[in-house]
């Protein structure tokens, strides 16, 4: 399962996220210094599959002007 | 599985109820471009209406994506700076947060809200493309009924549209009309991964300052993501070639509109080497 699932995020950032900042011509519009989704992929090999995607939806939700915490890469609690 | 369909049914549902409000307003636009067109005797109407409901959009979309370009590059002129103050205090990530915010404060930056603007984006592409591609696509009899489901009660109509655009039928895709056309066609698509092209290496622009990573051996992911600029305007070329020509219009519209805007706020970016030999 976490290896299937980081797979699956692996092809999303190669392929999709890529397709679509060619499509939309941006290349730069994520808040944090690490994106959702390469936080996600850590999150899943340090703390196995339903918690990692639990923080990475988490993670997903702070994507908004009313989060004020750290955007830096943090230690995964 | 009927989980699984059920998941997926809900996410269609999901998808489409997004999708809906866009495509009444784009089928709306669409119509009154087209009788405004049609009345002042433009040729072709149509494909007049693709490209001006692309160019409403585009502006309508300009401070949206204005922002974002401008903090990209600011962010890319900071690249350098931040490099120096990630090697300063290595390992601290809470003083290098702080050190980076002092820094976009002295550059007047403020950090994204959120990608939620940039995403907005993305039904409006996908809206635009169902609407044109039923319009242009559908028989007379069916695409008068799409339309006069959509549109506001004034702007109904009783014709099917004309569509035809300088001699080319919209609704045909280049690899319909090679047999009668010939050769030429080729044109639609080569135009489309041209365009696709500039803009995707404008926009990957070498980062000033930033450093390579000398040890590691490129991987599957890295190669393929600097090689993008190439494969996906390649990619985008060829399926052009087997949609409808209506839609490698609006296609090329949006496109175009991008590169202006980039070159208006960011310059040239990755293209200048390659604009520099080309003037030499």
């Amino acid at each position: 399962m976490k290896k299937i699932s980081i797979t699956i995020i692996s092809i999303y950032q190669v392929f999709f996220s890529t397709l679509f900042k060619i499509l939309l011509g941006n290349s730069k519009f994520c808040r944090f210094e690490e994106t959702c989704s390469d936080y996600t992929k850590r999150a899943i090999k340090e703390k196995g599959f339903v918690k990692g995607i639990y923080l990475g939806l988490i993670r997903i939700l702070k994507c908004q002007p009313y989060y004020k915490g750290p955007l830096y890469r943090q230690e995964i609690i | 599985m009927d989980g699984l369909k059920s998941i997926f049914g809900g996410l269609g549902s999901v998808f489409n109820f997004i999708l809906n409000p866009f495509i009444l307003i784009f089928v709306n636009l669409l119509i009154a471009c087209y009788f405004v067109f049609a009345t002042l005797n433009v040729p072709s109407p149509l494909g007049f209406a693709v490209i001006a409901v692309t160019i409403i959009i585009r502006v309508a979309t300009y401070p949206l994506v204005a922002k974002q370009l401008k903090y990209s590059k600011k962010m890319q002129e900071l690249a350098p700076h931040i490099t120096n103050i990630k090697n300063m205090h290595k390992g601290d990530a809470k003083r290098i947060q702080e050190e980076t915010m002092k820094l976009h404060k002295e550059h007047g930056i403020n950090p994204l809200g959120g990608c939620l603007p940039t995403l907005i984006q993305l039904p409006v592409l996908f809206g635009l493309y169902s609407v044109l591609n039923s319009v242009v696509n559908l028989a007379p009899t069916a695409q008068i009924a799409y339309v006069n489901s959509h549109v506001l009660p004034f702007l109904k109509i009783s014709q099917p549209l004309d569509t035809m655009f300088f001699g080319l039928p919209l609704g045909k895709s280049p690899s319909q009309l090679m047999g009668t056309l010939g050769i030429v066609i080729i044109l639609i698509p080569v135009v489309t991964a041209f365009f696709q092209y500039i803009q995707a290496k404008m926009m990957f622009a070498p980062i000033p300052g930033g450093e390579k990573k000398k040890d590691a051996a490129p991987d599957f992911a890295t190669t393929f993501q600097s090689q993008s600029a190439i494969i996906f305007p390649l990619l985008i070329g060829f399926s052009s070639f087997t949609f409808p020509i209506g839609l490698s219009l609006y296609w090329n519209a949006f496109t175009i509109f991008g590169i202006i805007q980039q070159y208006k706020i960011m310059g040239l970016g990755g293209m200048e080497p390659i604009w520099r030999k080309i003037k030499k």
